[in-house]
């Protein structure tokens, strides 16, 4: 019985972390984008490059972090993918002249530089970063 | 016509900057990407691509690609690209592809310029090695033989995504131009083996060939690509058709020695009757389960009135090929990969009984190929892979360099490759 009441509680432990690391990803928006929400599929649709234009015909610009648990967590999240074949996905675009890969940053800072500064860009933070002049992007 | 469309495309480029003030793009703007990769085939038996029963370096491809928003909805990109794989290529450096492309909607976009085709999910990367997990693509679908026939047009397309509610969503493009062909292309020149075999007592015909120069002056197709509402699945259908002409000359000896030899002009019309795709991958976790299966009918009508000659294996050819695959990123550091192929080089032969009545093993007409690949990432930007194949049959590899004399039905080929990208 102490057996099973261990083993529960370390599932509940572990479920509890792994979705922490899911609500821990915001994605936020240049002030320009006048959309505040979208679903999960948008957003996949997105950073996939697929889906290029807001709703009132701005271009989209997308941003990603180049590596770590943000990445990785918004990837999971969002777009179903690994970190690995998210990279695959876009080398495919880019050496098949097929569009254009998103800005690639190394810090949660250079993201919210980038999406403060530049018309239509998205793209994504851990919550506990610090973020002024962005929009935060509801999920319906 | 090559110099033509990058010569227009540049003008173009120059025109929208020139007329844009207030456009004006920075070093940042300019996305520049490249890769290169060298690997040694080694073949026991039979020759797959060109001399690798003695094993074989002409493995290797390099490309640098640059890609720059002209404006918002105006993208300007253009890739660099070398090769050798055996017989083909020989590291001519080409432009692969250069294209403007401007975005409309999310539902429609137009692209023009020298663009790579869709055949199959994975045509337009079959030369970035990096890109996956097997050294070559299955060749009962992949083959380099057709390789000229879908890389790439010079001409434009229109493309798009739509939604379609709960059931996902659809990529679309159409596409149009002109697809010129290499001199001697090896489609052709695989043709003239057939030709030979069918033909035996007629081979001289061809002792003093000229070159071979071909064109589909008309090429038009379209892709549909179904990425269904279960994650990672999607179906794809291509379909293309063109139509054009090859022309060359052909020398018929003189039988009594007294005469001069006849030279006769070939003027062939060549209808791409079909060339159609279908496509299943199934992309979930560390794993990638694919499948595709495509025809390609040839039509050529050559003029040739020899008598006492069978054309028929060069005037409509129908040729098929399948395969499955599996891939598996075990971890970071390493993914496996598995696939098995057949194909039919004529599709109305599949048992080889045209081969068997002209003293030629059945197994010329087809080939079964087993394909175990393991790539190992050093970094993400360096990789080594190994392979090998086991291959029955000999109905897509070369005719000429697999006389039937020395031909085995079972055989092996292994291949190493190391990748870089950047």
């Amino acid at each position: 019985m102490k057996i099973m009441k261990r083993v529960v509680s370390y599932i509940t432990v572990v479920l509890c972390l792994y979705g922490t690391s899911f609500g821990d990803v915001l994605l936020i928006a240049n002030k320009s984008v006048k959309q505040t929400s979208f679903t999960k599929g948008d957003v996949n649709l997105i950073f996939l490059g697929k889906k290029k234009k807001w709703d009132d015909g701005q271009m989209i610009k997308t941003a990603v972090l180049k590596e770590g648990a943000t990445h990785e967590a918004f990837l999971n999240e969002f777009v179903d993918k690994t970190p690995a074949k998210f990279s695959s996905f876009w080398k495919l675009v880019i050496v098949s002249g097929t569009g254009y890969p998103p800005k690639s940053l190394g810090t949660e800072a250079d993201m919210i530089d980038y999406v403060s500064r530049e018309e239509g860009a998205i793209g994504y933070i851990s919550s506990s970063t610090p973020h002024d002049n962005v929009n935060v992007m509801e999920i319906k | 016509m090559r110099t033509k469309w990058i010569g227009i495309l540049t003008m173009v480029v120059s025109v929208v900057v020139i007329t844009n003030p207030g456009f004006c793009f920075t070093q940042d703007d300019i996305a520049m990407h490249g890769f290169v990769s060298q690997g040694y085939m080694k073949s026991f038996d039979n020759n797959y691509f060109g001399n690798t029963k003695e094993g074989s370096f002409e493995f290797n491809e390099i490309g640098v690609n640059f890609a720059v928003p002209v404006t918002d909805e105006l993208l300007f990109g253009i890739q660099f690209f070398s090769r050798d794989m055996g017989e083909f290529s020989n590291n001519e450096l080409i432009v692969d592809w250069a294209s403007l492309s401007y975005t409309y909607t999310d539902w429609m976009g137009f692209r023009a310029g020298k663009l790579k085709l869709p055949f199959g999910l994975y045509n337009r990367k079959r030369d970035a090695d990096m890109l996956r997990t097997s050294i070559i693509l299955p060749q009962s679908f992949y083959q380099e033989g057709l390789r000229e026939f879908t890389v790439a047009i010079y001409g434009g397309s229109l493309y798009g995504m739509a939604e379609v509610g709960p059931l996902g969503y659809l990529d679309y493009e159409f596409f149009f131009g002109t697809l010129p062909l290499s001199e001697n292309t090896l489609y052709i020149i695989e043709l003239i083996e057939k030709f030979k075999i069918l033909n035996q007592g007629f081979e001289s015909l061809f002792q003093d060939m000229g070159s071979f120069e071909m064109v589909l002056r008309h090429f038009e197709g379209g892709m549909l690509v179904w990425n269904t509402p279960i994650s990672g699945l999607r179906i794809g259908l291509i379909d293309m058709i063109g139509k054009g002409s090859a022309t060359s000359t052909i020398t018929i000896p003189d039988q009594t020695g007294k005469q001069p030899d006849t030279v006769i002009d070939i003027d062939m019309d060549i209808k791409l009757k079909e060339i159609s795709t279908l496509s299943v991958e199934y992309d979930i976790g560390r794993f990638i389960f694919a499948a595709e299966h495509m025809r390609v009918h040839i039509g050529i009508d050559s003029g040739l009135e020899i008598p006492g000659i069978d054309k028929s294996a060069i005037e409509d050819v129908l040729m098929i090929g399948y395969y499955g695959s599996i891939s598996c990123d075990v971890n970071k550091y390493l993914s496996l990969g598995v696939s098995y192929g057949e194909f039919y080089p004529d599709a109305n032969d599949q048992d080889g009984s045209v081969f068997e009545d002209k003293g030629y093993p059945d197994y010329f007409a087809w080939q079964k190929e087993t394909t175990v690949s393991a790539k190992l990432n050093i970094s993400d930007s360096w990789c080594v892979k190994l392979e090998t194949h086991f291959i029955n049959g000999l109905g897509q590899v070369s005719l000429a360099t697999n006389p039937k004399d020395s031909a085995e039905e079972n055989w092996i080929m292994y291949a190493i490759k190391t990748s870089l990208n950047f």
